[in-house]
This record gives C-alpha cells, sequence and structure tokens, in this order.
C-alpha cells in the first residue's frame, strides 16, 4: 500500500470523490485512491482540506507534520483507539521493577545492536581505535545489569552512546565528518541525517502506540516530560542503530548522499537536507522499511516489525510480564 | 566491501500477499456509471474509459467486490473484477498506464 511524502512547499490535498488529490496552483500533481493510502508525511507548508482532513481521520490514516528542519509539527488524531485501562496501567507500572526490567531488556538490545554495526564494519577495517571502543562498550555493559533505577540505567546508556558514537565518528568516510552527536540544531549533515531518520521512525512508533490503544507520553524509561512522547521514545531505543545508523552509513558510503545536499540554515546554523537530499534520504528510509527483517522468524518488514513491537510491548504491560515482549537483536 | 552497514542481501518483504485486479464494466444508467467510477476511483487507476487497474490485498479486494458489485443493475449492466495470479505481468502502450506507487515523494 501507499505511504505519501508530500515535501513540496504549497502542495495542496484536497478529497475528491473516494480519492485523495495533491496539486500545487491548480494543476493536479497526482491522485491516490484513498483506499490503499496508508500513511501520510507532510513536510514544509502543505495544505490539507478540511474535508480531506476529516476523510482521513475518518479511515485512520495517520498524518505527521514535520518542518523541513527534521522537527516534529504535530499529527492528526482521531481518538477512537484510546483504551483507558491501557493508559492506567502505563501510570501505574513507573518505577516499578516491570518498568526496570524492560529497560534493561531494551537497553542490552540496543547495545548489542551498536556493537553488532561497529562490528560489522571492523571486519573489514581492522581499526584498533574499533576495537578498544568495543571494549569499552563491553565493560560498561556489565554495569547494566545490575542497575537498580532507570535513571542508573540511562546513565550507562548514555556512556555507551558516547563512546559509540566516537566509533562511528571514525567509520563516516570523506568527505564527510561526524565528531559527536549535536541535536537541535544538528551542526553537521552526519548529525542531521540521524535526527531526521530517528524523528521519522519515532513517528511510525507513535501511531502505532496509539492504534494499540497506549498513551504516547507515558514512558517507562525515558523521564516524563511536557511535550515528549517518552514511549515512542523508550521503543524506539532498540530500532535507532538497526534502521537509522545501518542507513547513514550505507548513504554515504554508496556515494548516494553527497555533501551538495545539505544546506545551512541562516536562522539557528543547523544543517539539513536540501528538498532533494530529503527526496533520496525519504526514499532510502521507505527501502528500509520495506526491507524482510531476516532477524525475526516471520520474515515481514522492519515496518512490520516495528508495530509487531509496540503490540508485544502491549501484551506485556497489561500482563506485566517483561517475558512477553522480545526487543530486536540483529547479528 | 560493498555492502558492510546494510545487511546483505536485503529485499523487499511482502507483509500482505497483493493482487493485480482488473475491473471492466458496460453500465447503461449515466448515474449508475458515475457512481462506479467513483468507487473504482478509491481502489485503483482508470486505465481505459470502462477499465480499471488495482493492486490489492484480500481484504481490500474483499471490500472492492463488496462495493462495486452493489452498484450494477444485473437487468442491464455488465461488471467483471478479475483477481489476477502472482506472475501476471502488465505491459502497456498509449495512454492510461499511470499506476500509484507504493512509495510517493513530491
Amino acid at each position: 500500500m501507499s505511504f505519501a511524502y508530500i515535501t513540496e512547499e504549497g502542495a495542496r490535498i484536497q478529497k475528491k470523490g473516494d480519492k485523495f488529490i495533491v496539486g500545487r496552483n491548480l494543476e493536479t500533481i497526482m491522485e491516490i485512491p484513498a483506499e490503499i493510502l496508508e500513511g501520510l508525511v507532510l513536510i514544509e507548508s502543505v495544505q490539507v482540506s478540511s474535508q480531506a482532513m476529516v476523510a482521513l481521520l475518518q479511515q485512520g490514516i495517520p498524518v505527521t507534520w514535520i518542518s523541513s528542519m527534521g522537527k516534529f509539527f504535530g499529527r492528526l488524531e482521531s481518538t477512537q483507539h484510546v483504551n483507558v485501562t491501557k493508559h492506567k496501567q502505563q501510570m501505574l507500572v513507573q518505577d516499578t521493577p516491570f518498568a526496570i526490567e524492560l529497560s534493561k531488556k531494551i537497553i542490552a538490545a540496543k547495545v548489542h545492536n551498536q556493537i553488532v554495526i561497529l562490528r560489522r564494519y571492523n571486519r573489514h577495517k581492522q581499526s584498533n581505535e574499533i576495537s578498544t571502543i568495543i571494549s569499552n562498550i563491553l565493560a560498561t555493559r556489565k554495569n547494566i545489569n545490575s542497575a537498580t533505577s532507570k535513571e542508573q540505567i540511562m546513565g550507562y546508556e548514555g556512556i555507551i552512546a558516547r563512546l559509540y558514537f566516537e566509533a562511528l565518528g571514525k567509520i563516516v568516510s570523506d568527505p564527510f565528518t561526524f565528531k559527536k552527536r549535536s541535536k537541535q540544531p544538528p551542526r553537521d549533515a552526519v548529525n542531521s541525517m540521524l535526527s531526521f531518520g530517528y524523528t521519522l521512525v519515532m513517528y511510525e512508533l507513535y501511531t502505532a502506540i496509539e492504534n494499540n490503544g497506549l498513551h504516547p507520553y507515558f514512558g517507562f524509561m525515558h523521564a516524563l516530560k511536557n511535550h515528549h512522547p517518552a514511549l515512542a521514545s523508550d521503543l524506539l531505543e532498540e530500532w535507532r542503530a538497526v534502521i537509522v545508523d545501518s542507513m547513514v552509513l550505507a548513504l554515504i558510503q554508496h556515494n548516494e548522499i553527497k555533501l551538495e545536499h545539505f544546506q545551512k540554515s541562516e536562522t539557528n546554523g543547523g544543517v539539513y537536507l536540501t528538498r532533494d537530499g530529503r527526496s533520496i534520504f525519504l526514499r532510502a528510509y521507505e527501502k528500509k522499511m520495506r526491507t524482510v527483517n531476516k532477524y525475526e522468524e516471520s520474515k515481514k518488514s522492519y515496518r512490520y516489525a516495528l508495530n509487531k513491537h509496540v503490540n508485544l510491548f502491549s501484551q506485556a504491560l497489561t500482563t506485566l510480564d517483561t517475558g512477553a515482549y522480545l526487543p530486536i537483536f540483529i547479528r | 566491501m560493498s555492502d558492510v552497514f546494510t545487511d546483505e542481501n536485503e529485499f523487499v518483504a511482502v507483509d500482505d500477499k497483493r493482487y493485480i485486479v482488473l475491473i471492466i464494466y458496460d453500465i447503461v444508467d449515466n448515474k449508475c456509471r458515475n457512481k462506479m467510477v467513483k468507487c473504482l476511483e478509491g481502489f485503483g487507476t482508470r486505465v481505459q474509459k470502462s477499465a480499471f487497474e488495482a493492486y490489492l490485498d484480500k481484504k481490500r479486494y474483499e471490500k472492492l467486490v463488496n462495493k462495486a458489485s452493489r452498484i450494477v443493475n444485473t437487468q442491464e449492466d455488465s461488471l467483471r473484477i478479475y483477481l489476477l495470479a502472482d506472475h501476471t505481468s502488465v505491459r502497456s502502450w498509449g495512454k492510461g498506464h499511470t499506476h500509484v506507487e507504493d512509495v510517493i515523494i513530491f
């Protein structure tokens, strides 16, 4: 089925009969049959008629607005999925052994996946620096198991993340450079792609979370903050390296994305994808999401797995059994 | 070292099996025909004056059959819906060959 990303400033989406029409000025650019549209991501100032909005709501098609800087603006949400029992349970499990146990499980998977990405690369490169970083990560990882609070878990996770990104910086090849993570604004092209990629996955998770009747803002690991969908952040952790980091490295390695696909913002000094760059990035992202996830038995796509994991979380939460949740471990 | 960052041998997953569906009709009454066109536009692309193509999973195929079959007047009209097998290929010449892509980036 179809996922549409509309990135053209001034584009307009209307509903005519049983199809959505994407146009600009008075010109029709494309027609999308309503039945086959599965998701809509709008970047920049795209207009949506209120008739189209109602239809999108009725059909439960998720719509996400993102700025050209990859910042999330909002979602079109229908209230049909809200399950108050699950919401209540989400609030009750805060800081319980269930929350801590599940956090450990997810961070263990995340760190494992990060190490796999580094090792895959280092098989060819045989860099001592990277090998040293990997051993440091392994040494830090041991502490996670004995952690007793989510703050401790997140603390170790932070140390590992810094080590991991340091190693990633040694992998990124010319003319790209990457020293450390910078967000809001991203200071270089690599950070810009990482942030944009995480945002896209995060809002796919956000949608899946809502479709499962769960509340995106009540997480179990990330600290609860206003305006921050902590549960989406929690469930994103295991996927970051698997989906986004590997894809960004591949885009650079294969010369699919070039420095000319980025521009510096005059307002905040951040570095962002140009319209062409965004198009290349989105295509690569969609390809990745549709790729067979060979690490799980079902042999379905990453997008399918992402949704399934949210469903597993929902089961784990309802039964208070962390065993029901199985994070992804790549090889 | 061609591909150390992506999983070796990546290929696209088929989460839900999908079929090429061909819908042709002969409808006498204008009002009724317009209704059919509107209904079919919700599922696929018009490839000829009274022929539509769609690429659907089973669930949506059933929905299409259900909706479209109610529109025809069985006394004077004709509606035929073909569910084509996996390896069907569609080759086309001339107008009306556009189909809706899975990934739309504009």
